[in-house]
């Protein structure tokens, strides 16, 4: 049992040195980002996505750019902290808070539908079905008045000849009734 | 009675209107509000042109008084001389704050050539190639200048050169000095 066991144990057992050695690679690994940030150097991480959320940021010194359009120092330091944040391994809205922590809501291209910023979402939803609203209202108003201004206005349907027999006998007796 | 009702709405509507275009017309889209006062200050580690290691959070007890410039930058020599004197008087003089500098996006030769031209002996350092520290703080431009306490806590924002009397007020807030 005694012997089983101390076998087993060095079954899965690393000689001293190589454990640390794969401690120390694995020490150097979890800094060398740390190491890479405080050096300013750029990770390389993916750059569709890196544009994708650029183009979600405002550039806050530009006229009406976003990030990635623009070219000034201060979008190419923004593209870089994108870089940097994803490879701290920060989903896409984590990345969009940190900026928003920093710069405020500003910093985002699209409004957040809350406070202020939700008007400017209601208010294009709010404004195209009022319209429609009123161009029907519009329309029918329109097809109403051609409809009463047309030539058989008034009358409808053309009587069939025998409603406008009875309507003539009924005329007669009305009359002779008076 | 139905025309007096369409024209409160049509009169609405353009009162709406022109708020919306009074409040976006007075309104300076670039000078939004800090999200970070209040709030403590990001902490950050720099190395100053004369090769002084400072930490933001060792600084605790005293007033900080972080300006972000550029030597590239032309209001950043207007408050250059003032911040110079904030330096000799709260730093050297009553040793109740610090005057820190860093410099965005220049290089140290410009740097130390732009502080001897405005007699800059306070703490200058370098940010990053990626701009961490200005990140950190959110800023988008030079000059900036963040007031934090002695409990390390953000409590002003300046967007631009400073005038004397705002950071005398400042100062005068957060050391209890006149």
């Amino acid at each position: 049992m005694t012997k089983m066991g101390q076998t087993q144990n060095r079954s899965v057992r690393f000689p001293r040195n190589v454990l640390g050695a794969l401690v120390g690679i694995g020490l150097v690994l979890m800094a060398l980002p740390l190491a890479a940030q405080a050096q300013g150097v750029i990770p390389s991480v993916d750059e569709a996505r890196v544009m994708r959320l650029a183009d979600q940021l405002r550039c806050p010194i530009c006229q009406g750019q976003s990030v990635k359009e623009s070219d000034v120092f201060l979008s190419k330091q923004m593209r870089d902290q994108i870089r940097i944040l994803i490879a701290q391994g920060k989903t896409d809205q984590e990345v969009l808070d940190d900026f928003e922590a920093r710069y405020g809501e500003f910093i985002l291209r699209s409004p957040k539908p809350t406070g202020m910023g939700l008007l400017a979402w209601i208010l294009p939803v709010a404004a195209l079905v009022g319209g429609v609203v009123w161009l029907g209202l519009v329309l029918m108003r329109a097809q109403r008045r051609s409809r009463l201004e047309s030539p058989d206005a008034g009358g409808g349907e053309t009587p069939d000849p025998q409603t406008e027999a009875r309507i003539a006998r009924d005329l007669k007796r009305f009359e002779e009734g008076l | 009675m139905m025309k007096s009702w369409k024209l409160w709405v049509v009169l609405g509507l353009i009162a709406g209107m022109v708020g919306l275009f009074a409040f976006g017309f007075t309104t300076d889209p670039y000078k939004v509000q800090s999200p970070l006062l209040g709030k403590p200050a990001p902490d950050f580690t720099v190395k100053t042109l004369d090769g002084q290691t400072i930490q933001l959070s060792a600084l605790r007890g005293k007033v900080v008084v972080l300006n972000f410039w550029g030597s590239w930058c032309a209001a950043c020599r207007e408050e250059a001389r003032l911040l110079q004197e904030t330096h000799v008087r709260y730093e050297q003089k009553a040793k109740t704050a610090m005057v820190l500098g860093i410099a965005m996006n220049d290089t140290p030769e410009q740097a130390r050539k732009f502080a001897e031209i405005f007699g800059k002996t306070f703490s200058l350092a370098l940010d990053n190639k990626t701009g961490d520290v200005a990140f950190q703080y959110g800023v988008y431009g030079a000059p900036e200048t963040f007031f934090i306490d002695r409990q390390g806590m953000i409590r002003h924002k300046v967007i631009g050169a400073m005038t004397a009397e705002e950071v005398a007020k400042q100062m005068e807030q957060l050391t209890g000095e006149n």
